[in-house]
This record gives C-alpha cells, structure tokens and sequence, in this order.
C-alpha cells in the first residue's frame, strides 16, 4: 500500500501521506508529488542526477512547504523530477540530504500536471500510533 | 449549518461576526438560496469567516455567487483592508496566479460567415499558440530584458510590435501597475518565466471563438463594438511559473508576520502583512511585476491570435475590426479609494478570482467607456454561454467594486474524470458544435462543463443583486486548452 493518496476538493488537490520517521513523511510525500506531477508510469528510461538539498526552518510544517516547493521548482523551471531521497532533519529543523532526480527531456513535459504550488492551507503534522501522517493542499 | 445565514434581500446572505469568534466584520455571500446547500458543504462559509480575521477588513469579507472551496481565502472572495489603519496585504487573497485574468476581442466577422470553417481556425490557433505545460514560447527574453517587461507590462509587448496603442487603454491599469519593482522579484520566478512569455498554460487556462449569441444593453453594447451573431474571442491566462513563484516566495517572507504585528489568523495560508510595512510594501511591489508579467502575456497571446485571424482570413487584424473591447484582472490586490461609512478611504482590494466592474464615470476608465461604465468580463464552461456585464453603482457601493469571475467549479477534478472520459467530452461538444482542441484528454475531462456551475445562473444572482448588468451572451464555437 502506498504511503500517499489523494483526496477530493473542488479545484485542487489534497495529498494525503504518511511515514515511519519525520524524514520518511518528507520524503513519501514528495514522491506523491511526483506522480501527481508526472503520473505513475515507470520513468526508468530517464537520466538520474544526485543533488545536495539542504533546507532549515524550525517550523516542520514551513519546512515541508519548503521542501515540496523545492520539488515543484526543480520540475517547472529545471526540468528535473524527484525520484528519491535519503534525508535527515536535526532538531534545529535543518533537513539535509542527498535527492536523485529524473532528467525530463523538455518536450516530453508536456504530459505533466501543472501544480503551482504546496499551500499551508489546513497544515498540521500530526502522529498517531508511532507514525507520522499530515495532508496537503496543492494549487492546481 | 445554513441557518447560519441571515437573509439580507434575495439574493444576499450575511455570515454574523458571532458565526467565529475573531470575525472583525460580518461575512457577506452573493448567492440564490438554493445555492448555500453547496456553499456550506464546500466549506466556504468557514473560509469567508476566517477572512474576516485580517486586520483593518472594513465593511465585509465578501464571496460571490460562483465560490467554491479554495485555500486561505475562498474562490470568489473579496475582502479590503484600510492601508492607513494597519490593513493587511495577503497574498492568499490573490492566490499564486497572479492577474488571472481575461480579455475579449470583439470582430466585424458574423459567425454565420465562420461557422464551416471553424475546426480550421481552431487547429490553426492551437498550432500557432503555445499551450500546456513545459511548452515554451516564441518570444524569447534574458533577465533583462525580463526586468523591462515586468516593469511595463503590456506596453513592453506593444513595442515589440505585439498589438497596438489603443489596446493599452482597454486594459484594466492601462496594462500596467506602475508600482512594480522588478528587483523585489526573485531570480527562482524569473527563472520560471523566462521561456513562458506568450504561453497560454495548462489547467482551466484557453482561447475560445465565440458567437455572441444574444444583446441585453443595445446600448451599452454599440459602445463595446458587440452585435448579435458576431464572432468574438476571449483568452484566459496569467501570470504563468513566474507568478506563482512570487506568492510563494513572499509567503515565506510573511510567515513570521502575525507574530511581528500582533495579530493571529485561523489559517496560515492568509498570512499577511500591513500594506505600510517592510514586507507588505515588498511584496506589493513584487505583485505589481508579476501583474505586468500577465498583462504582457495576454497582449503577446492576443498578438499570436490576430496573426492566425489574419492568415486564415487574408487580411490585417484592423481590417477584421479584431479590437480588445478589454481586459479584466480576476486574482489581484489594488490600492483603491472607496467609501465607507460616509468617508474616503485607501483600500487595499484583494479580488481573489473576482472582477472588478466600475460603474459610469469613473476616472480609472478609458474615456470610451466613462459614459457608460466598465466592461466585466465573465466566462462560463466550454459548453454553455460566456457573459459581458458592465458595472454599477450598486457594485461600488456593497462590493468594492467587485462581481464574479465565471461560474465556479462544483465538482473536484477526481469525480469530473470519473464522469466522463476526455474523448466522450470532445465528441460530446462536437455533436452540439463546438470544437475542443486541447494537448491532453485528461484536461478536458477535468474543465467538462458539469463539473462548473452554471454559468446563467451566476450571473443572474449578480444581475438581480444589482452589482453589474448584463450586455451580451456568447457561446463557444470552439476552444483551445493547455
């Protein structure tokens, strides 16, 4: 079972995601992201980059904005789509890691959704049972 | 949760300042009763009463007849803040596409003349114009170039040969907020532009052909060049990668400000700033650029539909009386002077997926239309009717100024998809003649027209509620979307 899902509103969308560890939440929920972006199917044929991320705020919540508006950055305006990350975040609210990213040849963008941006509408991170769960509002 | 309401006429309910405890003013909804089912399923009533949180909302946090569920403020919210008394600028007020807006260009072409040869200029325009995601324009700026455009606006596209001078004066603003400082953009949102100039987008962005199908104002409509059976166009589109990256970035800088100025606020997304401080002086000026950046995609997208008009039918786009009867801005924040309780006041106007519609004689309008007031330009779905309205008194007087700006989306993109497929919408509008042309099935599955309000409806609460009148009603012919 994936650890993201989509829920319904009237004229975006809401991503539901869920992780283990703060750093597992982060990193499902830009790979939820990623298929709201660029949809399900396999992205193997696509050149891969590895890129140093590093983000700081000591609001988790501003954090993930941050972070998944990095994400919609780097695919609009650099055309590279998140693949996968191995991240930590400290307890000054630093997140930092190593982010592989698809290389997305420019003409074949043109399948993705447009997402604007990840808004802080109703952002709450919240644990239940051990676990790490949070929904976010995208502007499509 | 609707008797939360309280009838104020027919077709205007009041949200008490009781409704949430931190309401600063009451909430008004433009709306039909049997609208307000919806309203208060959608949320919306919550997000109207969290509006009313923002310091210095004079009079009202309004919402008109074609709300739905957005972030931070509503869709179809207005709401002004009093910049000499600590009024906020919230950039969830205007949401990330800066200046959405719309134009229509009005023709001497009767549609009758067209109609065999619609498909053709439809294929031509989805050719011709950029559209969908990724897809890059034509016109082709470095970033400084880039600094020019976001300071001047349409007049950058016009002296590059993209239109005219007179199209200038049937802009809202002139095309041009004279505010803007291209420096507070950051390099992120010139970066995301660069390559987007004279792109339509993706989403519920398009170039439709129209017929204008019936005359209300005889009038008012001689004034904007409009008879019935006329071949009209009318371009949606914004401020692009550019835009959307100038509310985020100036989100970020506005989160620490409710702790700054002392105020709280029921959701982040309307994080704000006082007009007159550090921050809401900054980001002002940077949404004035991002304004611009839109009014000088829109004259480029117009100058790339003429050049189609002009090869299909042979002719210059004068010699088609192909003429912007004008251009209206629906997300945005303006500095306007209104009256409230008896005196003048600077308002800061946020119209977020809202029109602004002056009545008669107001400065702001080019001489043209003083007599007879502002052009509205209102559009439906795909598959029903699109309106010209012009504004009243009445407007000025309950709503800033404001009125709807389309119908209003009534179902999520999820269940719309689920409805019907993109090529059941497509041969769907063909049978009823209306020719759909768009770079993904999906988009078209997503903006069918059940999954919007109905348009006539819409604009009859705004009719009857006396804010704008309507001039003349269109339907498609044909559409093109990103």
């Amino acid at each position: 079972m994936k650890p993201y899902h989509f829920k319904d509103h009237t004229a975006d969308i809401i991503m539901a995601v869920s992780g283990n560890s703060i750093e597992e939440l982060f990193s499902n929920a830009a790979e939820g992201l990623a298929v709201a972006i660029f949809g399900e199917e396999s992205k193997e044929k696509y050149r891969t980059d590895v890129l140093k991320t590093e983000l700081e705020d000591p609001c988790r919540e501003d954090l993930l904005v941050d972070w998944l508006n990095e994400i919609i950055f780097k695919f609009y305006a650099e055309d590279m789509l998140y693949k996968q990350a191995c991240l930590s975040m400290c307890e000054e609210g630093k997140l930092a890691g190593d982010v592989s990213w698809y290389v997305i040849p420019k003409q074949e963008k043109s399948r993705a959704k447009e997402i604007k941006a990840a808004t802080y509408h109703d952002l709450k991170i919240k644990m239940k049972a051990c676990k790490y769960y949070v929904e976010i509002l995208f502007d499509v | 949760m609707e008797k939360s309401f309280k009838k104020i006429n027919d077709f205007c309910w009041e949200l008490p300042v009781t409704y949430k405890p931190g309401m600063k003013v009451p909430g008004r909804v433009y709306a039909r009763e049997d609208f307000l089912e919806h309203i208060v399923k959608d949320k919306c009533s919550d997000q109207v009463a969290n509006v009313a949180f923002l310091p210095g909302v004079v009079k009202y946090s309004l919402a008109m007849p074609d709300i739905h569920w957005g972030y931070g403020f509503p869709i179809g919210g207005v709401a002004a803040t009093d910049v000499n008394n600590g009024g906020v600028i919230s950039p969830g007020g205007i949401g990330f596409d800066t200046n959405c807006g719309v134009r229509l260009l009005r023709s001497d072409i009767k549609a009758d003349d067209v109609r065999p040869r619609v498909k053709d200029l439809i294929r031509a325009l989805f050719r011709n114009v950029p559209c969908g995601v990724g897809v890059g324009g034509n016109i082709r700026v470095n970033s400084q170039e880039m600094k020019k455009l976001l300071k001047k606006g349409s007049r950058w596209a016009v002296e590059r040969g993209c239109g005219v001078r007179e199209d200038i004066e049937c802009t809202e603003n002139n095309g041009c907020m004279e505010d803007a400082d291209p420096d507070l953009v950051s390099e992120r949102a010139i970066k995301r532009g660069l390559d987007q100039s004279g792109t339509l987008g993706s989403g519920n962005h398009f170039i439709e052909v129209q017929e204008v199908q019936k005359i209300y104002d005889d009038k008012a409509a001689a004034v904007f060049g409009l008879f019935e059976g006329q071949l009209t166009v009318m371009i949606h589109s914004g401020s692009r990668g550019l835009g959307y990256q100038v509310c985020e970035d100036y989100l970020k800088v506005m989160r620490s400000c409710p702790q700054k100025y002392g105020f709280s606020i029921p959701d982040r997304q309307l994080v704000s700033a006082p007009v007159k401080s550090e921050e809401g002086h900054r980001y002002y000026a940077a949404m004035c650029a991002a304004a611009n950046y839109a009014w000088a995609n829109r004259q480029c997208l117009m100058h790339l539909t003429r050049e189609v008009f002009e090869k299909i039918f042979g002719k210059g786009f004068h010699a088609l009386g192909l003429d912007l009867v004008y251009d209206v801005s629906h997300n945005i924040a303006k500095l306007e002077k209104h009256t409230v309780d008896g005196k003048e006041k600077l308002l800061c106007v946020h119209r977020k997926g809202a029109t602004r519609a002056f009545p008669k004689g107001h400065p702001d309008l080019p001489q043209k239309y003083r007599n007879i007031g502002q052009p509205v330009i209102i559009p439906g779905d795909m598959g029903r009717n699109s309106y010209v309205m012009v504004g009243t008194e009445m407007a000025m007087k309950e709503t800033f100024g404001s009125v709807c700006h389309g119908a209003g989306r009534l179902m999520s993109r999820t269940q719309a998809q689920k409805m019907s497929r993109g090529s059941e919408v497509i041969n769907d509008l063909e049978q009823k003649g209306i020719i759909v042309m768009a770079t993904g099935k999906s988009i078209v599955a997503e903006e069918a027209p059940y999954a919007y309000k109905d348009i006539n409806e819409v604009v009859s609460v705004v009719s009857n509620a006396g804010l704008a009148k309507p001039v003349a009603k269109m339907r498609p012919l044909g559409v093109i979307k990103g």
